[in-house]
C-alpha cells in the first residue's frame, strides 16, 4: 500500500514538473511579433526608426470619421508595445485640413523631424489639388518643439508635394519632391511633348529653418531641368556640406537613341548651393515606366554606394516590375535590372541586410481581389532569395519601410486593412521572413 | 395460426412454471432430508433440477446446500466445487458468521468473486477553464476568457487490484469550448473568438473506492493523453467608431476557421476526481466530478500565425489563408493551457469471476470468530 502511494505521489511530480510554464516561451512574441496600432476610423503607415535602445518610432496618417486627417506618431518599446502616442495636425489659417505625413527622420540629438503635406484645396482652374510642406520637430517623447511651415515659396509656386527629408550634418535638412505647379522650369523641348505634369525640386534648411539653398530658384529662370513632364525628387544624399546626391525619376532624355519621354530612375550631384553639376546618370528600361520609390545607402559591409528600389510598369502609375540600380560612392552605375520575382508589385522601401550580405526590399503587391505586402529578400545582386507576404489577399494591404535589426531580425511597417478597418501594423519576423524564434 | 401460436407460447410459459414448482419443492424437501441428517440424498434429490435452466435465486440455495452437505460428508471437491456454482450464481453472497456454520464460512475465505476488471460508461457536461502561460496581444487592449459549455462522452475499465483499489483506463471523447473577449482594441472595438475543440482522451489512474454499502464513495488521481483531434474558431467583431452621430458600430463575422493546424495534437494533464456509486443489483449507477489540470500548451509554438508547416511558399493563397485570423481579424492567440471540469453520470457493469484465491483469506475468519466468542456472554 505504501509502494502504492509513494509511486502515485513521485508520478504526479513529475507530471507537474513538466507542466508547460511562461519561462518554456520566454523568447516568443518579442523574437517575433504582430502588433497593430490606431483608433477610430483608418491609419495608415508611413515610416519608422528604430532607436538606439530598440525603442520605434512609428509615424502614420489617422483618419477618423470626425475631424481632418491627422499625423499620428506612435512610440513602441522593442517588443511594439506602446509607450504612448501623439497626433498632430493643422496649418495656420487652415486649421481643419488634412495632413499627408511623408517622413520622419531623427535629427542625432535625440529629437525627429516631421516632414508632411498639408491639403489646402483644390486650384479651380486647373482642378489639382494645392498642397503646401511643413516640417515638424518633436523630441524622443513626442513633444511638438517647433515647426516650419514652407508657404508655398513664399506663394511663388501654387503647390508642391514633398517626398522625403535628410538630415544633414549641420542638424539642418534636405527637401526632395515635386509640384504640379509647371512653371517652375521650362516646357521641354520636343516636337510633340506631353502636357507637363510635374517638376522636380531639392531645398535645404538649417536647423533653424534658413534656407540654405533651392534647387529652383539658384538658377533662375530655370534651373537645370531634368527636361520633365513627369517626375519627382525621391532623396538628397550628403556627401559633405559642399556636395549633394540627388535622387529622382523623370522622363527627361538620355539621348540615347530609341529614347522617349518616359520615366527612369535619375541621379546627380550638387554643389554646396545646390546647383546641379556633372551629367544626369540614368538607369531603367526605355520601354516602361520606371519609377523610383526608394534609395538607400550602402553600409561598408555591403560594399558601399547606393540602391535605388522602384517599379516598372507598361503604365504609368500602375504595378509592374520592382526595378533596381546598385551605384558606387561616386554614383558610377554597378548593375541594374528587374528583381527575379513574378507578379505586380509597387516599389515602397529597401534597406541593408548586414547580417546577410543582401538587401530587404519591401513592395505592395497586386493581386486579383486586393494588395498583399511582399518582403523579399535578396543577395548582393539584387537576386530573390526568399519571398514572404503579409496581410489577406483579398483586403488593400500596403508595405512603407523596413528595417533590419542589429540581431539580423526584420522589422516590417505597413498599413494592414483587417476586417472592417485599415492600421498600422508593425510586423517582427525572423531572418527568414517568418514569425518563428 | 395466430390462435396456435400463442396457444404455443402460453403452454411453454405453463411448462416451465410448473418444473419451476417442481424444483422449489424439490428444495425443500433435499433441506428436509438435510436437516433430518440424511446427508447423502441430498445431491441425488437435487441433480434433477440442477441439470435444468434455474432461477439464480434457487441455485444460490441449491448449491449452497450442497456445500454444506458435502462439508459435512467430508467431501472438501465437492463442497468447494458446489460453493464456487453458489458464486457463480450470485457473485456478492457473503456467509453470515452469525447464523451460518462456521465450516462454511470458512470454506467462503478461500474463495471470491470480486471482479478482475470492472466496465463502465458516462456521459455528462464540462467547462473549460483558460490558463495564459505567455500573453500575445496584438493590440493594447485587455483580453478575457469566458467558459463555454462542453459535453464528454466516456468508457473505461477498472483493474481492481484488490476490494479497494483499482486502475482505471478510460477512452473520452470530449467536445469542450471556450470564449475570448478583447476589448479595448482600438480604444473601443471589441473582438471574440469563439474556439470549439474536439477531443480523444485516454486517462488513466488510481482509484480508491468503498466496497460496501448502497452508496460507494470513490476518489482518484491520474494523468491522461489528450488528443485535439479538431478545433473550429468563428470570430466576431464590434468596430465602433465615433462620429456626429455618436457611436457607429460596424459588425462583423468570420467564416468558421478549422484552426486544429494552429493547435498541438498531442497534450498531457492530470485530474482528480471522486463520486459515488449506487448499486443498483450486481451493477451500479454513479455520479463522477472531475478536474483535469492542463499541462501544455495547446498552442501551436511555430504555426499558430502562419502555417508554416505545410507551405514552403510564403507568398501562396493558402499561406495567407493561414494568417486570417491575425491579419483579417487582428488576433493572434495566447499561449495557453486549459483545464477541463467535468460532471459525468454512468452505469456501472462489474465483470464478475468467483474463483478459488491461492491463499484463504482464514485470518479474517478466525479474527471474527474470535470476536464474537469474546462477546458471547459468560456462563
Amino acid at each position: 500500500m505504501r509502494l502504492l502511494r509513494n509511486s502515485v505521489v513521485l508520478f504526479l511530480l513529475l507530471s507537474w514538473s513538466s507542466c508547460d510554464t511562461k519561462g518554456d516561451f520566454e523568447g516568443d512574441f518579442k523574437n517575433y511579433f504582430l502588433k497593430y496600432f490606431g483608433e477610430d476610423g483608418n491609419q495608415f503607415a508611413v515610416d519608422m526608426h528604430v532607436n538606439d535602445d530598440g525603442t520605434i518610432m512609428i509615424l502614420g496618417r489617422s483618419e477618423t470619421p470626425v475631424g481632418p486627417k491627422r499625423i499620428f506618431l506612435v512610440k513602441t518599446d522593442s517588443e511594439g508595445n506602446v509607450l504612448w502616442t501623439k497626433k498632430f495636425g493643422g496649418y495656420p489659417g487652415f486649421p481643419s485640413d488634412d495632413e499627408y505625413p511623408q517622413d520622419l527622420e531623427a535629427i542625432g540629438d535625440g529629437n525627429f523631424y516631421i516632414l508632411t503635406n498639408v491639403l489646402l484645396g483644390k486650384d479651380i482652374s486647373t482642378n489639382e489639388d494645392i498642397f503646401d510642406f511643413k516640417v515638424i520637430r518633436v523630441s524622443g517623447d513626442g513633444d511638438r518643439i517647433d515647426s516650419l511651415v514652407f508657404g508655398n515659396n513664399n506663394s511663388k509656386w501654387s503647390t508642391q508635394f514633398a517626398h522625403s527629408l535628410t538630415v544633414l550634418s549641420n542638424g539642418g535638412f534636405a527637401i526632395a519632391g515635386n509640384s504640379q505647379d509647371e512653371t517652375l522650369y521650362g516646357e521641354p523641348t520636343a516636337s510633340l511633348p506631353p502636357p507637363d505634369i510635374e517638376d522636380i525640386f531639392y531645398l535645404a534648411y538649417t536647423t533653424n529653418y534658413t534656407v540654405m539653398w533651392n534647387s529652383v530658384e539658384f538658377n533662375d529662370p530655370y534651373a537645370i531641368s531634368l527636361g520633365e513632364y513627369e517626375g519627382s525628387g525621391v532623396r538628397v544624399f550628403e556627401k559633405n556640406l559642399n556636395e549633394f546626391y540627388f535622387f529622382a525619376y523623370s522622363d527627361g532624355l538620355d539621348g540615347t537613341p530609341g529614347d522617349t519621354y518616359e520615366p527612369n530612375f535619375n541621379t546627380f550631384y550638387g554643389s554646396g548651393n545646390g546647383l546641379p553639376l556633372g551629367p544626369v546618370r540614368f538607369a531603367g528600361r526605355k520601354t516602361t515606366y520606371d519609377v523610383l520609390a526608394s534609395v538607400i545607402e550602402l553600409p561598408g559591409p555591403l560594399g558601399g554606394g547606393y540602391l535605388e528600389i522602384g517599379t516598372s510598369s507598361s503604365l504609368t502609375g500602375t504595378f509592374g516590375e520592382l526595378y533596381f540600380s546598385r551605384r558606387t560612392n561616386s554614383l558610377s552605375p554597378v548593375n541594374e535590372g528587374t528583381v527575379n520575382i513574378s507578379g505586380d508589385f509597387s516599389a515602397a522601401a529597401a534597406a541593408p541586410s548586414i547580417t546577410s550580405d543582401g538587401f530587404l526590399i519591401l513592395a505592395t503587391e497586386q493581386l486579383p481581389g486586393g494588395t498583399t505586402i511582399r518582403l523579399v529578400k535578396t543577395d548582393l545582386a539584387v537576386r530573390e532569395i526568399w519571398s514572404a507576404n503579409f496581410g489577406t489577399f483579398n483586403k488593400e494591404n500596403t508595405g512603407a519601410q523596413v528595417t533590419e535589426l542589429p540581431d539580423g531580425r526584420i522589422l516590417v511597417l505597413g498599413t494592414v486593412e483587417l476586417e472592417t478597418q485599415k492600421k498600422i501594423a508593425l510586423i517582427k519576423v525572423n531572418q527568414n521572413g517568418e514569425f518563428l524564434n | 395460426m395466430r390462435f396456435y401460436v400463442l396457444f404455443f407460447l402460453v403452454a411453454i410459459g405453463a411448462g416451465s412454471l410448473r418444473a419451476q414448482d417442481e424444483c422449489e419443492l424439490i428444495l425443500t424437501r433435499a433441506a428436509d432430508e438435510f436437516n433430518a441428517g440424511h446427508f447423502y440424498d441430498t445431491p441425488s434429490l437435487l441433480k434433477g433440477c440442477l441439470d435444468k435452466n434455474q432461477s439464480a435465486e434457487w441455485r444460490q440455495r441449491a448449491y449452497l446446500l450442497l456445500s454444506e452437505t458435502y462439508l459435512l460428508v467430508d467431501d472438501p471437491v465437492g463442497a468447494e466445487s458446489s460453493y464456487l456454482k453458489v458464486l457463480q450464481a450470485n457473485p456478492e453472497y457473503v456467509p453470515d458468521e452469525k447464523i451460518d456454520p462456521i465450516d462454511l464460512v470458512y470454506l467462503s475465505s478461500k474463495f471470491t468473486a470480486t471482479p478482475i476488471f470492472t466496465l463502465f460508461a458516462k456521459v455528462g457536461p464540462n467547462v473549460s477553464p483558460v490558463h495564459v502561460v505567455s500573453h500575445r496581444e496584438t493590440t493594447t487592449s485587455e483580453g478575457k476568457y469566458k467558459l463555454m459549455p462542453g459535453v464528454q462522452l466516456g468508457v473505461g475499465a477498472d483493474w481492481n487490484y484488490d476490494d479497494n483499489i483499482s486502475a482505471t483506463l478510460e477512452a473520452h471523447y470530449v467536445f469542450s469550448g471556450y470564449k475570448y473577449r478583447v476589448t479595448g482594441v482600438f480604444e473601443k472595438d471589441v473582438i471574440e473568438m469563439y474556439d470549439r475543440q474536439s477531443w480523444i482522451k485516454f486517462p488513466l489512474s488510481v482509484k480508491y473506492q468503498a466496497n460496501q454499502g448502497k452508496y460507494r464513495p470513490y476518489g482518484y488521481v491520474g494523468y491522461s493523453v489528450d488528443l485535439l483531434i479538431g478545433d473550429r474558431a468563428t470570430i466576431t467583431l464590434e468596430d465602433n467608431n465615433l462620429d456626429e452621430g455618436g457611436i457607429q458600430t460596424k459588425p462583423g463575422e468570420s467564416p468558421v476557421y478549422k484552426i486544429q493546424p494552429k493547435r498541438n495534437t498531442f497534450n498531457r494533464s492530470m485530474f482528480v476526481g471522486g463520486g459515488v456509486k449506487y448499486k443498483l443489483g450486481l451493477q451500479y449507477a454513479f455520479i463522477d466530478v472531475r478536474y483535469a489540470l492542463g499541462l501544455t500548451n495547446l498552442v501551436d509554438v511555430d504555426n499558430n500565425i502562419f502555417n508554416y508547416e505545410n507551405s514552403s511558399d510564403k507568398t501562396s493563397p493558402d499561406f495567407q489563408t493561414s494568417g486570417e485570423i491575425a491579419l483579417r481579424w487582428g488576433l493572434v492567440d495566447n499561449f495557453f493551457r486549459m483545464d477541463n471540469l467535468s460532471v459525468s453520470v454512468g452505469y456501472v457493469y462489474p465483470l464478475y469471476k468467483p474463483r478459488k484465491l491461492k491463499k484463504a483469506r482464514s485470518k479474517s475468519v478466525f479474527r471474527s470468530i474470535k470476536k464474537q466468542s469474546n462477546e458471547a456472554p459468560q456462563e
